[in-house]
């Protein structure tokens, strides 16, 4: 969302929104999975080079408050480790 | 006893239509280019292979208080099918908007708003809630008897008076409601939270950058603006909830209501967001104010005005003058008896005019025709009848409201 041109960030924020709700707490985990799925499949783009897992990376920043220091580095953690359905992802590409 | 009768009226009273049009016109408007908008993504949202199939748009339904749901897409994962519903939602959405069968259309409109949102609720913002929301009004409100093809149809018909119809105003008191609660709800469970209270919460949003617009001057981040805005988002969401009832302060509250979602809309990427809270709030107006401000507007556009001759011999037919007269809402079209042996407009300044064009672009409520010129000419054309007019030299405004 940082790099997007204005016009195209209006349209593109739904993907925000669903970003917003797929890494929350632990209610959301089980939306993981389909997530890291459709990662794969767009990254999908030689079937001799399919990706086999993809990892889900969370940054965040922990804002106190408006008086307290906001720290400069994001702090970084895997958050879900998926190994790729081979079956679905061909499927899904159409191949 | 005096109260309750005037409780009675101002809830069940009778009054004109204008609003429920103006209300459905924006509200299909924006749902209609809210979902052109997704288009661009059906792929994603919408598929099997996309980030919300149907099997988690279902587990999300029944992780809540399973309650049955409107969704007519809650079986089929056919991508294909998805997508002619959608594209039926968008023209449902259009046809809603320029009033044609819209008591269907508004009821095809909600049904299929309510499904696609819960095709893909992880998607969803608060303004999609309030737009489902106010398209379930516009679907049980009058809406298509004023500012409709419905009501041009039915006049150009002879089935429709050519005074508008007083309508119950109940659906209209339901939108003002319904932005009370919005405004209310969004200020108590603000009031909970720490940071609203200390007068530090807007400092929050802006460090969320994906959310980035415009850039405002540093001192927007700094105390003591952050207090004021924090303190005067609250005192504003109070006021719309309590006082837009208020005749006096109403106009108050409500730009009060506008600078500040025209201020998040400028600085926050939220679609739509803002455009959906504010056009809750013309629910405040009633029909009368709206066809008043129409009046005064055609009054100030002196320089628009133009006098249409009809050919010679022939004068407005009553149907003509009726469809005519609710196309000039703004007034400024003068029709009169002509020598010529065809249409001839001419403006204040004495310039000769293209006539059926000249009034097409003076009419807001001709545009739709642009999409059908030809189509505006035949019904400018078979608005004659042979005969001298009753009523020279009259804007067929005047003739309606005469």
């Amino acid at each position: 969302m940082y790099d997007l041109g204005i016009p195209e960030k209006y349209v593109k924020e739904r993907y925000r929104k669903f970003l917003e709700r797929m890494d929350v707490d632990a209610t959301d985990s089980w939306k993981r999975p389909n997530f890291a799925q459709r990662i794969a499949l767009l990254a999908y783009k030689d079937p001799r080079d399919p990706p086999v897992r993809v990892q889900l990376r969370r940054h965040f920043r922990q804002m106190e408050g408006m008086y307290k220091p906001v720290p400069k580095e994001y702090t970084e953690f895997i958050l879900f480790d998926y190994i790729v359905d081979q079956e679905k992802l061909r499927k899904d590409a159409g191949r | 006893m005096k109260h309750f009768k005037a409780i009675d009226r101002a809830l069940f009273g009778w009054g004109s239509p204008v609003t429920f049009g103006v209300v459905r016109i924006v509200t299909a408007s924006l749902a209609l280019i809210n979902f052109l908008m997704i288009a661009i993504d059906f792929d994603a949202w919408f598929t099997e292979r996309g980030f919300i199939p149907l099997w988690h748009a279902t587990k999300w339904a029944a992780m809540g208080d399973n309650v049955p749901r409107i969704n007519l897409l809650g079986t089929t994962t056919d991508s294909r099918v998805t997508m002619a519903v959608y594209a039926l939602c968008c023209v449902a959405c259009l046809f809603t908007a320029i009033g044609l069968w819209t008591r269907l259309s508004s009821i095809v409109m909600f049904v299929l708003i309510v499904s696609l949102h819960h095709r893909a609720p992880d998607i969803l913002h608060s303004g999609d809630t309030l737009m489902r929301q106010m398209a379930f009004f516009v679907m049980i409100a009058p809406s298509g008897a004023a500012c409709s093809i419905d009501r041009l149809l039915a006049l150009w018909k002879g089935k429709a008076s050519q005074i508008l119809p007083m309508v119950s105003i109940w659906p209209q008191r339901l939108m003002q409601f319904q932005v009370t609660i919005v405004y209310f709800t969004t200020v108590w469970h603000k009031w909970g939270g720490t940071h609203w209270r200390d007068g530090t919460a807007t400092w929050f949003v802006p460090q969320l950058h994906e959310f980035d617009r415009f850039p405002v001057p540093a001192f927007f981040d700094q105390q003591p603006f952050v207090a004021i805005t924090t303190y005067s988002t609250l005192l504003i969401e109070l006021g719309i909830a309590f006082l837009a009832y208020a005749k006096p302060l109403r106009k108050w509250v409500l730009l009060a209501g506008v600078a500040l979602h025209a201020g998040i809309e400028y600085r926050f990427n939220i679609p739509l967001f803002s455009f959906v809270m504010c056009s809750s709030y013309l629910a405040f107006y009633d029909g009368e104010e709206f066809s008043a401000w129409a009046k005064r507007i055609g009054m100030k556009l002196k320089f628009a005005r133009i006098t249409v001759e009809m050919p010679q011999g022939n004068s407005l037919s009553s149907k003509g003058a009726a469809t005519l007269g609710a196309l000039d809402f703004l007034g400024v079209v003068n029709f009169g008896q002509g020598d010529g042996d065809c249409w001839v407009a001419t403006g204040t300044r004495g310039a000769i005019k293209n006539p059926y064009l000249a009034v097409l672009k003076r009419c807001p409520g001709v545009w739709v025709y642009f999409l059908a010129p030809g189509a505006w000419r035949r019904l400018m054309d078979r608005s004659l009848e042979p005969g001298p007019s009753p009523i020279p030299a009259k804007s067929a405004a005047e003739v309606v409201n005469s």
